[in-house]
């Protein structure tokens, strides 16, 4: 019998993917959030998991930026 | 969303989706309103409608591509009701919509109008009309861009409920501009003025008004556009049979600076050049706007801003998304910082609209050295766009996916139906997965079920 789930694809580049893979093996969102791993580009991840991980990634970006780690 | 995400690039007709369908063939009954309805059409779709109207039928494209554009366009006349598909499969034209265009047509566009001319033998009834347009435009803009208690009374009670209503603006007491209002003030003043009378319009109809006796007159006074106007010698009867909401109508012109009434009482309103605003297809705007703009912005490649203005307007809407340095009587200066864009775009402003923005309003000189694109620097456009895109690292969908497949079979069946359908976002041959958007789950919960009722005895 074929399955269905609801979730949300994301669409990303190999390295943010990598990004969002690292995030899920380390649980710092608490827990795991990948369904499934699906290409390079692809990834089947929980519904509401979306807004702490859209929260979390602005925050990596922002430490990443040196323009605004300068202006601290 | 406004004006950006509009389905058929055209305000005007995608509202006239949206009213219901034995109001809006009631409006295709009206002469004007077809023939304005024409108007506004994209170019194919008045191709087709006209060869609907005269032959009965239209070519048919060897194009794939034309086709597919042809048929796009169908779709929107059928959803407008002046197409219909015929049991046949064949489409035919609206028999109201056929005869009311036909007589606008022999007619001519101004003709149609009822409204009464009256050549203006008073001087003082029609003095600075054009000036006082522009003033009354000015007023409405400033009131969202700086929200302060002397702006706020230069708007009518009813352009404040309105704006409130569309959600432009926040708060009861300390009014607040939002997300949507920020997006109003850079939008073109062709789609803002469309805007805004939509909103009107969706504010009747919410009041359960008829909104075609509004629209009609609405209409008829934009058709007179075409007609030309000479300013302060030609006036227009008003009509004291017209009913309340048509009056409010006039009045939300008036405030538009769209018509001018100089008191009440001299019973004659005057067209201004706003009015054209209204009359053109804003499909087309976009560029031929640019090109009579008479901006003051001046952007180096440096990212410095230079705006050779005074209007608080202007310098209000230019701030959103600078960082202002300097500020002298008629001059001031800012930098595009990422900080000051990424303010911009967490507000919902995106990188186009500012793009556009300080295209459109580009200092006559950098458009005469660098043309109408390059007037503003390429490095500094492709870096609010690398600012934008770098916010958006990820793109999230929401979906259902369908995993264990029991044959091949299923498989394909459900992913053709579902590529069919163009509701298929992902999927996978050699594990069989197949990705469908939100919408898609319940299409193919529907195939599943046109499959039992078609083999139910094969075992599935």
């Amino acid at each position: 019998m074929v399955n269905v789930k609801k979730g949300v694809l994301v669409t990303s580049d190999p390295a943010f993917r990598q990004l969002l893979i690292h995030l899920d093996d380390s649980r710092q969102l608490g827990s795991k959030f990948i369904i499934r791993e699906l290409d390079d580009t692809h990834l089947f991840i929980e519904k509401e998991i979306v807004p702490m991980l859209e929260s979390k990634v602005e925050q990596i970006m922002e430490n990443m930026n040196p323009e605004t780690n300068d202006n601290k | 969303m406004t004006g950006a995400a509009s389905k058929y690039s055209c305000l005007f007709l995608d509202f006239l989706i949206t009213i219901p369908p034995n109001q809006r063939q009631r409006m295709l009954q009206k002469p004007s309103c077809a023939f304005f309805i024409y108007r506004m059409l994209p170019p194919i779709a008045q191709q087709v409608t006209i060869q609907l109207i005269w032959k009965g039928s239209f070519p048919q494209a060897d194009d794939v591509e034309v086709t597919r554009q042809i048929e796009d366009q169908v779709k929107l006349l059928e959803e407008l009701g002046v197409v219909h598909r015929q049991s046949d499969g064949k489409l035919a034209i609206d028999h109201d919509y056929k005869r009311s265009y036909m007589y606008a047509a022999m007619l001519g566009a101004a003709s149609i109008s009822s409204l009464v001319l009256e050549t203006n033998e008073e001087k003082r009834r029609g003095k600075e009309v054009e000036k006082k347009a522009v003033e009354r435009w000015d007023c409405i803009l400033r009131y969202l861009a700086l929200p302060s208690e002397e702006n706020t009374q230069a708007v009518s009670e009813t352009t404040r409920n309105l704006f409130k209503m569309a959600n432009f603006t926040s708060g009861d007491s300390r009014i607040e501009i939002t997300t949507s209002g920020f997006q109003f003030l850079l939008l073109s003043p062709v789609k803002q003025m469309w805007t805004y009378v939509i909103e009107y319009l969706k504010l009747e109809m919410s009041q359960g008004h008829d909104i075609v006796e509004v629209i009609e007159p609405l209409i008829q006074i934009v058709l007179l556009a075409n007609r030309g106007y000479k300013a302060e010698k030609e006036c227009y009867q008003i009509d004291p049979s017209w009913t309340g909401p048509q009056q409010e109508l006039l009045n939300h012109l008036r405030e538009l600076g769209v018509i001018f009434i100089r008191k009440r009482k001299d019973g004659v309103f005057f067209l201004t050049q706003l009015l054209t605003h209204l009359a053109t297809n804003e499909t087309i705007d976009d560029t031929s706007a640019e090109k009579v703009s008479n901006g003051k912005v001046i952007v180096e490649t440096n990212f410095r801003v230079y705006a050779y203005t005074s209007s608080l307007l202007q310098l209000a809407i230019i701030a959103l998304f600078t960082e202002m340095t300097y500020r002298f009587q008629d001059m001031s200066v800012g930098m595009i910082t990422r900080e000051s864009v990424r303010g911009a775009l967490q507000h919902g402003i995106t990188a186009a609209q500012i793009i556009s923005f300080l295209r459109a309003n580009a200092h006559p000189q950098c458009i005469a050295t660098s043309g109408p694109v390059n007037c503003l620097p390429i490095t500094v456009a492709d870096q609010i766009r690398l600012w934008e895109d770098e916010r958006r690292r990820m793109d999230l969908k929401d979906s259902y996916i369908y995993s264990n497949f029991e044959s091949d079979e299923e498989f394909n069946g459900v992913c053709d139906y579902a590529k069919e359908r163009k509701i298929l976002l992902w999927a996978d041959y050699q594990r069989k997965l197949v990705i469908v958007n939100e919408e898609g789950h319940e299409y193919v919960r529907q195939w599943y079920k046109q499959q039992k009722s078609k083999g139910g005895s094969d075992g599935r």
